[in-house]
């Protein structure tokens, strides 16, 4: 045991013991640690030593990036004549060369100019230089810097002559001005235009960059060097590669060669809107090494400009002006692939212009991406007033969008494809000889006529014809026309059936899961998981274990079971994990990683794994915050809304609150107001309106969500309807517009007559709220067939323990005590009631279940009645949510304020009564039942006090507002003519 | 292909024959490029304005994107690591012999004064100690390898080398502390090996 390397490991091993020391107690524990072994004490003494300490060796990568040679001097004295020109001074120098200040010295003008002096290999190319030059010489804008003149020097070296501008480069002229936001936007948008004007003439800048940019005295714009860098690559070895480049502002196709296009300045312009903003460029690359520096300009997405600004000690415009729409814009101009970037310059100058007009900002692609992505949504149904439901699942129209696998190989095969889609327009041209109608043809209608010439043409070309079932499917799923997709997958399973038999193959298992998915998406749960084995199956058979096509099976297989299993069987989030797993080892950069994780938080919430949940919103929310995915805005706005609305739906509002009006606000931006995500937020957003008091906020905001839905079935379909329908409904039930309720909901009972039988959640969920309105409205008949129709449904769901199924509870044993049955009313509310968690607010179901037993407790005069309604109200009181449960004070209010006076405290009983018509008044319609409750209440208590004339004036109003409702429950007319009659016989 | 590097990699056992074809790949690429990037800079003058290193990167990314093997990022950052060492040190190792007149007339001096590499002999005996660190534990010989020859930080080093970054952080430590140790405090070399 005494060779180096086991000696060494030995001394290893030991000094990774004292290193686990803080270092004060190295020293103190060295003896112990090397025993009585001196060479193991003397090695140890001796690396120790050596640990922390300056080494200028090696605490430096070995080659950096570091400029040097700043200082040497310019190569021409002063006087020296270059053409026509005479040499003043040097201004300075750059990678292409020198730059001088220089005079006519034909005394023709007294015009100064910048000289360029350029490299004298420059010289060999010079009719190319030629030809270059004038080109650039036809630019003719107040923005651009005129290039004048050029030839070949004495010493050989091709020179151009420039207008010279005096002036500061824009960065540092906003710096020192201190200039604000608008001021900014104005100036990169003057900017823009002289880009766009030379892109018009066919001249990219490439090289733009805050030194090119200057601001002149007058306060305008100019550019410099236009075109310049291309003149240099012209003339260098006939290749770019050498031409000048400025790190951060050189896009990714200028280093690794790609073609360099007008898209090359719009990332320059990107970059330059990002440093105009922040202040500062997101990357420094001088001094970085070449690897690191390689992997950030072509791997990592800058920051967005807002949340660099936050890390920034003095940011020139505060963040919060930044976020959403100009980190937006920036995201887009600065993309790696320059296809997804701004089409032109003229189009990043209008979206900031639309910023500064507040109107929507087109920067949206990424985000639509992604959108796109998202494999399923989930609507939470809020819980309102007395009955609470709770939501279920919603089928995100939109899955995933996958690549079409379309095979890029052969060109006779693409050609074939080309002809055929150029065909389809063709055909619609031919159909439609006006070309106005024709245009008015939709993306749609041609895709259905190109369907159709896939099943009659194309007999001869099997592959061609299979590559189009994948390319137009592709084209349905994005348009989410799953029953066409549907078709069409089957088209080509029959193809593949005839060509093949029964052998596996990866087309037919790409189309045997598209199929399945397509069932999924439309609700035909059982269809779809037949289909999506058989994938699975094919796929095992070609030993497939990871291809985008299975992680899409194993998704949609996910999808069908969260739909169909109860709640505790394991195999959606089974599936959901198998997929991810494969994403996260495959590709992590995918934005199926992000539907998968937030798919899986989805679940565990299902499940009542709460703690699970929110660790996966969590995560959600930190991948849609990560490099990967920061530039798509989209992605965190759902996240924020996914986590906002597990935590409303926790009572968290304070905290749900800011995240959900972001999401609302970033996504009817980026998204755009019909899209589901969209929907979806400003549902979720509602039920924290409604939960802070701002009822009429949430009505309106959910109206519109629900107009939406009703007008735009891609925006969500059924699963999205009915719960928007039962959250409204609820909202309305607890302002007191029982008939709005009554009508919401049974326009949701009718749909389900004829669509979406198989949404057992939201079918219970509107009976059982049903059934509740229907018992404030008197129907009590019907309200308990509801009641027994919603606890059956849930039943079937298998998801028995549901919040529904709490609020039925409560429900039943309101009907109950409705009509005098016999048995253990008070026991069934105590069934009801679920004791809060510890770091959740009050749940309804607690407090609804309370209210009523101690209703119970009143009636039959019970001694306890009185201490319980103070604890209830205390407990409320004392609640950090207290203000997001006023609807449960202002009946906990009144029904303590009804125990005082049946106590015959009638003065002690008045301010909570009075609360309670306050807080009905703020928060209910003025003809609601309960506000009117609450008022005869107050009423009742001002007669025991012999205050009759203020009684009558409440009674007045009560029976105007009760007149008004076409049906109500009896104990509302009866408490009304009970204080009448008090009224009278006090009288 | 300079054949002193390829001659160095071969011997160079301790990493994966996979990584050492692929960094004998990139050899070529970076070191004709290094050359070219030294030429230039002697022209550049607007410190820190011009991405000098542009062609480096170029060649080195054609790598990346094309060749199917560099799809896997943490083999791509390892191959790279050992190339750059291996140009490195012969550029050392050249210099030093033309300073001494012996030969190496393919290498324009003048090319490679500005740039920015430490004392030629610095970086030998640096290389020198890393093979004899090597024989110890290969693995705090590629952490230096990573982290001082190609510049990687503690994640890129941890990608590379498939480490975890608490790890990398600890071998770093080891291993500069036995570097110090063995080249004494003006870097030169001093015996003390375990």
């Amino acid at each position: 045991m005494n060779d180096p390397r086991s000696r060494w490991a030995r001394i290893e091993a030991a000094l990774d013991q004292l290193l686990d020391l803080p270092e004060t107690a190295r020293a103190a524990a060295l003896a112990r640690v090397a025993g009585n072994d001196p060479e193991l004490h003397r090695q140890l003494e001796s690396l120790l030593a050596q640990v922390g300490g300056e080494s200028p060796l090696l605490d430096r990568p070995a080659f950096t990036t570091t400029a040097t040679g700043a200082d040497a001097p310019g190569s021409l004295a002063a006087g020296t004549l270059v053409g026509t020109y005479r040499v003043v001074g040097l201004i300075g120098r750059g990678g292409m060369g020198e730059v001088y200040r220089a005079e006519r010295a034909d005394g023709q003008f007294q015009q100064q100019v910048a000289l360029k002096l350029l490299r004298t290999e420059a010289a060999e190319h010079f009719d190319r230089f030629q030809v270059e030059r004038q080109t650039l010489a036809r630019l003719d804008h107040p923005g651009i810097a005129r290039l004048i003149d050029g030839g070949i020097a004495a010493d050989g070296r091709p020179y151009m002559a420039m207008e010279l501008v005096e002036g500061r480069p824009i960065t540092d002229w906003c710096r020192d001005r201190r200039s604000d936001l608008g001021r900014r936007l104005l100036l990169f948008m003057e900017v823009c235009e002289a880009v766009a004007y030379a892109h018009r003439n066919l001249v990219v800048h490439r090289d733009l960059k805050p030194g090119n940019v200057l601001v002149t005295a007058d306060g305008r714009i100019r550019l410099l060097d236009f075109g310049i860098a291309k003149l240099i690559g012209a003339v260098d070895e006939m290749n770019t590669q050498n031409a000048p480049l400025t790190p951060g502002y050189a896009a990714p196709e200028q280093l690794t060669g790609g073609a360099v296009t007008t898209s090359t300045d719009v990332y320059a312009l990107g970059m330059l809107l990002f440093e105009l903003l922040t202040g500062a460029r997101p990357w420094r690359l001088a001094g970085l090494p070449l690897l690191a520096a390689l992997d950030k300009v072509l791997r990592a997405p800058p920051p967005p400009p807002s949340r660099f600004a936050a890390t920034l000690p003095q940011p020139p415009v505060p963040g919060r002006l930044l976020r959403g729409d100009l980190d937006a814009i920036v995201a887009k101009a600065v993309r790696k692939e320059p296809e997804r970037r701004y089409a032109a310059v003229n189009a990043l100058r209008e979206d900031v212009a639309l910023h500064l007009r507040h109107e929507p900002v087109q920067a949206r692609e990424g985000a639509r991406l992604y959108v796109l992505g998202r494999t399923l949504r989930r609507h939470r149904v809020l819980a309102a007033s007395g009955a609470l439901v709770v939501a279920s699942l919603a089928a995100g129209a939109a899955g995933m969008a996958w690549q079409a696998h379309i095979a890029r190989g052969e060109a006779q095969k693409e050609k074939a494809v080309k002809d055929f889609l150029v065909g389809i327009f063709q055909r619609n041209t031919v159909n439609n000889p006006d070309g106005a109608a024709a245009r008015q043809t939709t993306a749609e209608q041609l895709l259905d006529s190109g369907a159709q010439a896939i099943g009659t043409q194309l007999a001869d070309q099997p592959e061609v014809r299979g590559e189009l079932f994948d390319t137009v499917a592709d084209l349905y799923d994005q348009l989410e026309d799953f029953d066409k997709v549907a078709t069409l997958e089957r088209e080509q399973l029959a193809d593949l059936q005839r060509r093949d038999g029964d052998r596996p193959s990866t087309q037919k298992a790409a189309a045997q899961a598209e199929l399945g998915r397509a069932l999924a998406m439309t609700s035909r749960y059982a269809d779809a998981e037949a289909q999506l084995r058989a994938a699975l199956q094919t796929m095992d058979r070609l030993h497939d274990s990871r291809s985008p096509a299975r992680v899409q099976a194993l998704t949609s297989l996910g999808l069908v079971a969260y739909h169909t299993r109860p709640a505790g069987d394991p195999a959606a989030r089974d599936y959901t994990q198998a997929a991810l797993d494969i994403l996260e080892k495959y590709n992590p950069r995918s934005s199926d990683v992000l539907s998968a994780v937030q798919l899986l938080a989805r679940i565990a919430e299902e499940r009542g794994e709460d703690t699970e949940a929110e660790r996966g919103y969590r995560k959600f929310v930190a991948l849609a915050q990560s490099a990967d995915f920061r530039d798509e805005p989209v992605a965190l706005a759902d996240a924020d809304s996914d986590l906002g609305g597990f935590l409303a739906g926790k009572h968290r509002y304070a905290q749900a609150a800011p995240m959900l009006s972001d999401a609302v606000a970033v996504l009817e931006k980026a998204a755009g107001p019909e899209h589901p995500s969209t929907v979806l937020a400003k549902c979720e957003f509602a039920r924290v309106l409604a939960a802070m008091n701002r009822r009429d906020e949430a009505a309106a905001l959910l109206g519109q969500a629900l107009a939406t839905l009703e007008r735009n079935q891609a925006a969500g379909g059924v699963p999205a309807i009915a719960p928007t329908r039962v959250q409204l409904a609820g909202l309305e039930l607890a302002r007191g517009r029982f008939r709005q309720a009554d009508a919401l909901l049974a326009h949701n009972l009718t749909m389900f007559l004829t669509q979406g039988a198989d949404e057992l959640h939201y079918r219970a969920a509107t009976l059982g709220l049903h059934a509740s309105v229907l018992f404030e409205m008197g129907r009590i008949a019907e309200a308990g067939r509801e009641l027994d129709q919603s606890e059956q449904l849930l039943a079937r769901a298998g998801n028995p323990n549901s919040a529904v199924h709490s609020s039925n509870l409560v429900t039943a044993a309101r009907l109950a005590m409705m009509r005098g049955d016999p048995g253990d009313v008070a026991g069934m509310f105590r069934h009801a009631m679920t004791p809060p968690q510890p770091d959740e607010g009050l749940p309804d179901a607690y407090l609804s279940a309370n209210l009523g037993l101690i209703e119970t407790q009143l009636q039959s005069s019970e001694a306890g009645a009185l201490k319980a309604a103070q604890d209830l109200l205390d407990r409320i009181l004392a609640s950090p949510d207290r203000a997001f449960i006023a609807d449960w004070e202002a009946r906990s209010q009144q029904l303590l304020g009804a125990a005082l006076l049946r106590s015959g405290q009638a003065v002690v009983a008045e301010p909570h009564l009075l609360r309670a018509v306050e807080l009905r008044s703020s928060l209910d319609d003025p003809d609601s039942p309960w506000l009117a409750q609450a008022r005869v209440g107050l009423a009742t208590c001002l007669i025991a006090q012999r205050r009759p004339a203020e009684a009558r004036r409440l009674l007045d109003l009560a029976a105007k507002s009760e007149e008004r409702q076409t049906a109500l429950n009896e104990s509302y007319r009866t408490s009304l003519q009970a204080a009448r009659a008090q009224l009278a016989a006090g009288r | 292909m300079n054949t002193a590097a390829s001659a160095a990699l071969e011997s160079d056992l301790t990493a994966p024959a996979e990584v050492r074809r692929m960094a004998a790949e990139l050899i070529p690429l970076l070191y004709a490029d290094l050359r070219r990037v030294a030429r230039n800079e002697r022209r550049r003058v607007d410190a820190g304005e011009t991405l000098q290193t542009t062609a480096l990167i170029h060649e080195a990314w054609l790598k990346l994107r094309d060749a199917a093997a560099f799809h896997d990022r943490g083999h791509f950052l390892r191959a790279s690591a050992l190339a750059m060492r291996h140009i490195l040190v012969n550029h050392a190792r050249d210099r030093t012999a033309a300073k001494r007149g012996a030969g190496a007339a393919h290498i324009r001096l003048d090319d490679i004064m500005e740039l920015a590499l430490p004392n030629d002999q610095a970086l030998l005996d640096v290389n020198d100690a890393l093979e004899r660190l090597a024989a110890l534990n290969p693995r705090l010989a590629h952490v230096v390898e990573c982290r001082y020859f190609a510049g990687y930080g503690d994640d890129e080093t941890a990608i590379a080398l498939g480490l975890t970054d608490r790890s990398v952080r600890r071998d770093w430590v080891k291993a500069r502390a036995w570097l110090r140790r063995e080249l004494g405090p003006d870097g030169g070399t001093s015996a003390s090996s375990p």
